[in-house]
């Protein structure tokens, strides 16, 4: 260690900058009693070459000693590991044969890496959810897919994916059979002597069905009034689900690029770019190639 | 009227009044003066906006009724009405054409006639002497029929008026052109609608582990046609429908129908059977002869188990009601079907099977389609009709609980439940949405 320090000296290496940052780090790793000599002879040392304002800012007995002080350590640059961003907590949430209920998260994943096989559905942000109770496997399908692994849930622990491809499916009923309950006749008038419901005739408007309320007011019911918005033909949303706007949204971008294409083609017919052919851009190659034409010309 | 024949109209009546005239240096006909007085009276054509002449347009038109178009095309109306036979429309080009296409259908039949004489030949010699023996011989002669066939359809395809022929629905099954015309038309559309229904209804592997329609089954409730995979009313389904059921090889064969539903729930099981609706066999069936009106057959010999309105109770999922046409290699014996499909179950009382019976009777089938039944209004009613079980009942999804640990109820007004906190009760009981007089209601909550 001394060597290397008294060689480095001896070159008499005028960039203080450099110079500090080295050996600060080599003084860090050093001992404590060796410190304090070394650092006795490095401003000796340093005194020789260095001009005196430039030994101030360097300063620097604290940094040699590897202190750092708190209004250095608050910015935080220091104490912040690096390159660890916020958890995504991805992965595999319940293993093989692992038993789940429906809506369960099996995986969430960024893309597909895993499909969703028999019995799941994947998700808007690709998780892959069980959609029936039954015990979860990872497998890979061939018949249906070459390269892709996909998860599914078995009615039995002992099902093996996938199933046979000429095989019925195996189906669950997943009900409970109940009896109907007879619908009871609500009696026309109430017990007031006034109708339980009148119907409201206003000419060029659907007739409406007011029924009486507790506080004797007669209105109508609130998803009766729901239902006007479908008389009126109107149309609140354009796409009935985000799916349907994604490929709207990507089809119009298609013909967008194809529209560009056309007019960049337009505009070149209009007014011959000299870096175009055809309306085309030229290649590098092409563009070299017509310099030297020209060159040769000239 | 056909586009052809309207316009060949001015032009046959221009050889109306000189059927064949050919290229002559003597004025043409419109040069030459005809001078026919103008009759007087109108003829009853002259009654016809259609055929009216120029001078009784105004009597027509006074009397409120519009003649037609322009008096050219009258006239050529008048002069054929019924229409100039399309084999002779006058345009030179086009009776070129049809030489060129005359002589390409003797070609064709010339080699019809030779392949024939090479099959007569082969079958005439003995198989020994054919180098794979019986087999290639087989082999041989098969191959041959099969380019009779080709060569038969190639002969007619270039003509017109087959084409036309078959466009109108005139075309005639028992030829084989009219037959691949016929083909050709349901391959282009009904075939593909109808294979995607097996795919997505999963008619295979659900029914059948593999099915490949190769016949048009088209089916009618009260004389309307129905869309395969459409959800039919219970009342519309009530009777049973008629099939139309259009074969594209030739020769007749007897058939069996099988109508099932391939949905009927299975509480205890948890799961799904099949029942049949209709079974009937020994159906005879040709490319001519291609209405099954299933309410008709009543034949002992015929009819296996009669129609069962299709129906689902309430709240279980769509049934799909599978219709399949299954071929037979000879008569079968109805009653045996009878017997065994009185329950609409077969044997063993559990499920349905079309695999089973198709095995079992030798069966191929070729032809399918399907409708759906729901539950709805008039489902109750068709049950208690004809004696079926279950209209009182309804099915709703088995709750699934969490398997989450249900957590004790938190926060400051659960601390204060107790009687300890009794002079906080007024505030901590009775919590609109949250606890009442009686219990906290988050409490059980899963």
């Amino acid at each position: 260690m001394e060597a290397s320090c008294t060689s480095i000296f001896t070159r008499q290496v005028q960039s203080t900058t450099l110079c500090r940052s080295t050996l600060a780090m080599r003084f860090l790793t050093m001992q404590r009693p060796l410190v304090a000599a070394a650092g006795s002879f490095f401003q000796s040392a340093t005194s020789r070459t260095v001009p005196i304002a430039a030994q101030a800012a360097l300063g620097n007995a604290a940094l040699v000693q590897g202190v750092r002080y708190a209004s250095v350590k608050s910015q935080g640059a220091y104490k912040k590991k690096s390159k660890r961003g916020i958890p995504k907590k991805l992965g595999a949430k319940r293993t093989g044969d692992q038993y789940v209920i429906p809506g369960n998260i099996i995986y969430k994943q960024r893309g597909t890496l895993w499909w969703p096989g028999e019995n799941c559905i994947m998700g808007r942000d690709f998780s892959i959810h069980a959609m029936a109770t039954g015990y979860v496997k990872y497998y890979r399908d061939p018949q249906r897919h070459p390269d892709r692994k996909y998860i599914g849930v078995t009615f039995n622990k002992d099902d093996v994916l996938p199933y046979p491809q000429h095989a019925e499916r195996r189906r669950r009923l997943g009900l409970t059979a109940y009896p109907i309950k007879p619908t009871v006749e609500e009696p026309e008038i109430s017990p007031s002597g006034i109708p339980y419901q009148v119907n409201r005739v206003v000419k060029g408007e659907p007739d409406r069905l007011l029924r009486l309320r507790k506080d004797y007011s007669y209105r109508e019911d609130n998803w009766r009034i729901g239902q006007l918005v479908k008389t009126t033909g109107l149309r609140t949303k354009r796409f009935r689900t985000r799916k349907q706007y994604f490929r709207y949204r990507a089809w119009r971008r298609e013909r967008e690029k194809i529209g560009q294409a056309k007019s960049a083609v337009k505009r070149a017919a209009m007014g011959e770019d000299p870096n175009t052919v055809k309306g085309r851009p030229l290649s590098k190659k092409q563009q070299k190639a017509a310099k030297k034409k020209q060159k040769a010309k000239k | 009227m056909s586009r052809c024949q309207s316009v060949a109209r001015p032009l046959a009546r221009q050889l109306s009044r000189q059927l064949y005239r050919p290229f002559t240096t003597t004025p043409s006909i419109s040069a030459e003066v005809t001078t026919e007085p103008p009759a007087t009276t109108p003829s009853p054509a002259d009654l016809d906006p259609d055929t009216v002449l120029p001078e009784f347009e105004n009597a027509l038109m006074k009397a409120g009724q519009m003649p037609i178009g322009s008096r050219r095309r009258r006239m050529a109306i008048r002069d054929y009405p019924d229409g100039l036979p399309f084999e002779q429309l006058p345009y030179q080009a086009f009776q070129e054409a049809r030489k060129i296409l005359a002589a390409d259908r003797e070609q064709k039949l010339a080699a019809i006639r030779a392949e024939l004489a090479k099959i007569a030949l082969l079958e005439s010699r003995d198989a020994k002497d054919f180098k794979g023996g019986q087999a290639m011989k087989d082999t041989r002669i098969a191959s041959l029929k099969r380019y009779v066939e080709v060569l038969k359809i190639q002969a007619d395809i270039n003509d017109p008026v087959v084409k036309k022929r078959f466009e109108d629905g005139l075309g005639d099954m028992n030829k084989p052109i009219y037959r691949y015309y016929a083909e050709r038309r349901w391959r282009s559309y009904q075939h593909k609608l109808i294979t995607q229904r097996i795919e997505q209804f999963n008619i295979v592997p659900d029914i059948l582990p593999k099915f490949e329609p190769t016949a048009d089954v088209q089916l009618y409730f009260w004389q309307q046609k129905t869309q395969p995979g459409a959800i039919i009313d219970s009342l519309v389904s009530e009777p049973p429908p008629r099939l139309n059921v259009q074969v594209f090889d030739k020769g007749e064969r007897l058939v069996t129908i099988v109508v099932l539903d391939a949905d009927v729930p299975n509480v205890e099981a948890d799961g799904y059977t099949k029942k049949c609706h209709f079974v009937a066999a020994n159906i005879p069936l040709s490319p001519t002869q291609s209405s099954i009106p299933l309410g008709k057959i009543k034949d002992e010999n015929q009819l296996a188990v009669p129609w069962l309105p299709p129906t689902s109770q309430k709240g279980s999922p769509y049934h799909r009601i599978a219709i399949f046409v299954l071929e037979q290699d000879g008569p079968l014996d109805a009653k045996a079907l009878k017997e065994q499909y009185a329950n609409r179950l077969g044997k063993d009382k559990t499920s349905f099977s079309l695999k089973s019976i198709r095995d079992k009777y030798n069966l191929k089938p070729f032809g399918f389609s399907i409708f759906r039944s729901v539950w709805d209004d008039n489902t109750a009613a068709v049950m208690g009709r004809h004696g079926i079980e279950g209209a009182d009942i309804e099915f709703r999804p088995t709750r699934v609980h969490s398997m989450k640990q249900p957590v004790k109820p938190r926060g400051w007004e659960a601390k204060r439940q107790g009687p300890k906190y009794r002079h906080l009760w007024k505030y901590t009981k009775r919590i609109k949405g949250v606890s009442n007089g009686r219990k906290w209601l988050k409490a059980g909550k899963r």
